[in-house]
Parts: structure tokens; sequence; C-alpha cells
């Protein structure tokens, strides 16, 4: 991360009951991402939405067994947690299911070496030079942001954006977030009526 | 004058001849069809309701709007919903809809009573004409009203 995100700092969140394993993957991640991470660790699975709407995470990386009936899909959705433009990154301790990593943007085993670690942050930051926080007036969005906007409207997560748009997640979330700087949009249904509205999606096309 | 920053949908529905719809609460029945036929009597050409989305009464002349496919601006006294439904997509589709928000920060919960005074004040300073489905002489928009010579008012009995 601290090869390509020299210009942001990013929020993750390590939710994880085991204070062995999540003390062990915070310090892992502190080593590689260096001064460009700043890290919070969620012990308790009844902390979860508090904490989040606390730290507001850029990443958060989440035991899937965290909480009893944990539903990824269902937590980014709520909107009191603001996790909509988050990357949620599956924390495993067991070899993964794609079925049920689908929710996720990424995972991260606890067996991963720091190699693994470096490939995961460098996947999720590795950029093209997005524009952070421009100091541009124009509030108008670029062609790609619009084309991120018509994705995500449609219902696509993160990482697909990413895959899709040949992008890294980092660039995607900073797209994210430079869209709801311009446009001064915090909700997902405020950015459906702002793209059907300028033609950036149609109706059929909003989910 | 509306910051056209801080609206979202179809802004150019703001250049047309803006009508506020206003309702005391405690409307009676007896209004609601006053209040509909008088919506079915806009012209949708160059008319664009300011109306807001709290009372029932509201929600009900916002939806009819929209599926008469008249120009609406809605007023919302809160931060935008996360959710609405799928009518206000089909509107905002067809370049009938706008929305705007007059409450003061996402964060800010004012009192109800506080909110909806400054809902109606930018409502009514921001229309060109009011019409009020029902005027409570006792109420809000009574005393927010005085003073205007440009207020229609359509029912007079409350409950």
């Amino acid at each position: 991360m601290s090869k390509v995100s020299a210009n942001s700092v990013v929020k993750i969140v390590v939710a994880e009951v085991s204070p062995v394993i999540r003390m062990g993957v915070v310090a892992a991640i502190k080593r590689v991402a260096g001064s460009s991470a700043i890290l919070f660790e969620i012990a308790s699975p009844g902390d979860l939405q508090t904490r989040i709407k606390s730290y507001q995470p850029d990443v958060l990386v989440i035991n899937p067994l965290f909480a009893p009936g944990l539903d990824v899909a269902q937590l980014r959705a709520n909107p009191d947690l603001d996790l909509a433009d988050a990357c949620i990154v599956a924390l495993l301790s067991t070899p993964p299911s794609r079925l049920a990593l689908a929710a996720y943007d990424n995972w991260l085993s606890i067996y991963d070496s720091e190699n693994d670690i470096q490939s995961l942050l460098d996947a999720l930051s590795k950029a093209e030079p997005a524009k952070a926080d421009s100091d541009d007036d124009d509030e108008q969005l670029s062609a790609r942001e619009k084309e991120v906007v018509r994705y995500v409207v449609k219902g696509l997560p993160n990482k697909e954006i990413a895959d899709v748009m040949n992008i890294s997640l980092f660039t995607v979330l900073t797209h994210r977030r430079n869209i709801s700087r311009k446009l001064k949009i915090h909700s997902s249904i405020a950015l459906a009526i702002y793209a059907i509205s300028n033609k950036i999606a149609t109706v059929d096309e909003v989910k | 004058m509306i910051d056209l920053n801080c609206v979202l949908g179809c802004k150019s529905i703001l250049n047309l001849h803006r009508t506020a719809f206003l309702c005391s609460k405690g409307v009676s029945p007896d209004t609601v069809p006053i209040i509909s036929r008088w919506a079915e009597s806009l012209d949708k050409s160059s008319t664009c309701v300011v109306c807001g989305y709290l009372m029932q009464i509201e929600q009900q002349l916002a939806h009819k709007l929209m599926w008469d496919k008249v120009p609406l601006l809605l007023v919302l006294d809160e931060p935008l919903p996360r959710f609405f439904p799928s009518v206000f997509l089909q509107a905002a589709a067809d370049g009938l809809l706008a929305i705007v928000s007059t409450a003061v920060s996402p964060d800010q919960s004012l009192d109800r009573l506080v909110s909806a005074r400054i809902r109606n004040a930018f409502m009514i300073d921001n229309s060109d004409d009011i019409v009020v489905g029902y005027l409570n002489p006792n109420g809000t928009i009574h005393s927010q009203l005085d003073g205007h010579d440009n207020v229609t008012i359509l029912g007079q009995d409350g409950l």
C-alpha cells in the first residue's frame, strides 16, 4: 500500500473475536502498510455496528464467522453504517468457499505470508493515480466517474466495478469519494436519481 | 434564490412557474377532493409544483403529480432518505422531478416544528405563488403567510 497510496491514509478495521488472530493480523498489516494505514480493531460482535459507524473504514477486514448470521451484503446495504464505499475483505482461518465469499471484495487468510498480505494490499491499492482530493472547482463528473456512477447504481460491488473497468479497488473507492464530494450525494438512492436524471443510467438499469 | 448545487434531479423544471403547495395539519376529508381537482387543473407544461413530503396529503399529492407527469420540486425537511419509491426514479427519468432538502446538516435533527418552519419558509420564498390546501388560522403556516398576497386557499374546513 505504501508503494501506491502516498497521498491518502487508509482506515482499516479488523473485526475478529480471537485476540491472538486479531492482533496478529493488525500487526502484520501494520508492518506491510506502514504509515499509510490507520488500523482499528473490533473484538466483540455486539460492538460491530457502533464501531463501524464510528470508524467509517475504507477497508473492513472481517471474519465471516465473527457474528452469528453475519450477512455482509446486508451490512454493506445498511444505510446507517455508510459502508457502500468501503472494501470488505473476508478474514479466513479455513479454506475459502467461493460461494460464501461472493459478497466480499477480497479475502485474507490467517496463514497468509507478509508477501501475500502485501499482494492483497497492492491489489487494493495499486492504482492509476486517481485524484484523491482534487482542488478542481469544477463539480462536473469526469467520464470515468460517470462510468463508476453507472456501475454503482446498477448494483455492482466495488470489486466488480474494479474488474470491469480494469482499475484497482482503491481507485474505485477514490472515484466514489470524489463523486460523493462533487455531488454532495451520500446515499445510493440519491445517486440513482442523479444518474437517471442526467441520463447516465436508465430506470431499468438501477438496482 | 435556490442554490442549484443543492438540488438533485432535473434542475431545468425550476425555470417553470413555481407554485408551492402548503397545508396545515388537520385537513378534512372534504378538502382532499378539492386539492385533487386543483392538481388536475394544473398546466403541466408551464407549472412546477413545490411540495413537501411529510404529511400524508403531501405524499398523496406528490405521487399524483408524478403519476400525472406534472413537474415537481420536492422539498424535504430532513436529509434525503435512503430509499424512494420507484415512481420517483421514473419521474427523474422523465425529467420531471427535482429534490431539495432544507435540513441544516445531515446529522442535525431539529425539532419537528422548527424544521417544518424552515422548509415552509424555503417553499414560500422560492415560489411564484402559493396554494394552501387547508389553512389553520392558529397554525404555523398562517403566521408564515402573513403579508403575502399571492396565496390561494382551497379548503376552509379543518377537522
